[in-house]
């Protein structure tokens, strides 16, 4: 049975190479048969390692066939992506219709990692997915919009590893009018740190607070009488 | 590549077909003759062989065929290749052009070589 480290080394050779189909599969064989040769006298990793890299073999090829290598300055997966993808190192859909001149969708996502030529993925929309992500709803590393969910996202609503939201905030460190998150500060906050005009956690800071405890878990009707308390005027 | 990597190609058809005309072998059994016989200084690798023997066997001076290794050995099948009558008779002509080839040489360097 071949070896998976001998195929994933011949397909990588083939890659390279700017050859018909036939000889391809002629390569492919031959070259499968000979490393196997090789690999009965001295194993798998030191045939593979005699061969010398799949550039050098697949150039070595291409010299004595007078055919062409193919992305051998690229690294194997950016080269196939790539090749793939047609040169574009985004996946991008941007919708036809607007509002507000803004795109109804746009999702902008790389394909090849941080590794140039991908640089951030920036998306601008209604609904907007990327890197980094402007919209009404975003969604992306970093997310701006009324509706936001990302790593450090900043919105009315803000969800988030970091989230800033001027009306609701939730993360693990979450700020906003009402903040709920492992670290929470807000006029209303809940949090195992809640920091706030009404404060309810495991730690509290704040003018009305409940802390919750093993021994006090919070009751049924007991937020609402927390807010009555912290606002009484809006909740009567 | 080098002049002296040109020089090696040159004569590769001629030496593959005279090692095939003693005996059927197999790719790598090809590089490790041509190796050792040379002491080295035909030391290739697939990527010249193999076009190598793509073109004399498309010009039908050599053959190819697969030998499966019985099931007690365990080993992959292996590619053999044969020289043809075409084929010797192309070695017979490679080797009076070699002849001539180096005859002129030597007829130009006299004693220097």
């Amino acid at each position: 049975m071949t070896s998976f480290r001998i195929e994933e080394f011949v397909a990588k050779v083939l890659a390279r190479l700017q050859v018909d189909a036939a000889t391809k599969k002629r390569i492919e064989r031959d070259l499968t048969a000979s490393i196997l040769e090789r690999a009965e006298r001295e194993g798998v990793e030191a045939a593979l390692q005699r061969m010398g890299t799949p550039e050098e073999v697949a150039r070595e090829f291409s010299e004595n066939l007078g055919g062409k290598v193919e992305e051998d300055r690229l690294p194997d997966q950016l080269a196939q992506l790539i090749k793939n993808f047609g040169g574009y190192p985004y996946y991008e859909y941007k919708s036809k219709r607007t509002l507000f001149g803004l795109p109804l969708v746009h999702i902008k996502l790389r394909r090849t990692s941080f590794i140039p030529p991908g640089g951030l993925a920036v998306a601008k929309g209604i609904l907007a997915v990327g890197d980094i992500a402007f919209g009404f709803a975003s969604m992306g590393i970093l997310s701006f919009g009324l509706l936001s969910l990302g790593v450090l996202s900043i919105g009315l609503l803000a969800f988030g590893a970091i989230a800033l939201g001027l009306g609701m905030a939730g993360g693990a460190i979450a700020v906003g009018t009402f903040a709920a998150g492992a670290i929470a500060v807000g006029v209303v906050s809940f949090g195992a740190l809640a920091i706030g005009h009404m404060a309810v956690g495991a730690e509290v800071v704040g003018e009305i607070t409940r802390k919750v405890t093993n021994a006090e878990p919070l009751r049924q009707g007991e937020i609402r009488e927390l807010l009555r308390a912290a606002f009484p005027n809006w909740f009567k | 590549m080098n002049e002296s990597s040109q020089l090696k190609k040159g004569v590769l058809d001629i030496l593959v077909l005279h090692l095939l005309g003693s005996a059927d072998l197999y790719g790598y059994q090809l590089i490790s003759e041509l190796d050792e016989r040379s002491r080295g200084y035909f030391r290739m690798k697939e990527g010249t062989l193999y076009p190598v023997l793509y073109r004399l066997e498309d010009g039908g001076y050599i053959e190819s065929y697969w030998e499966e290794k019985d099931a007690a050995k365990r080993g992959a099948p292996r590619k053999y290749y044969r020289i043809t009558q075409d084929g010797r008779t192309r070695e017979q002509e490679l080797k009076a052009d070699l002849k001539h080839f180096m005859t002129s040489i030597q007829h130009v360097l006299g004693g220097d070589l």
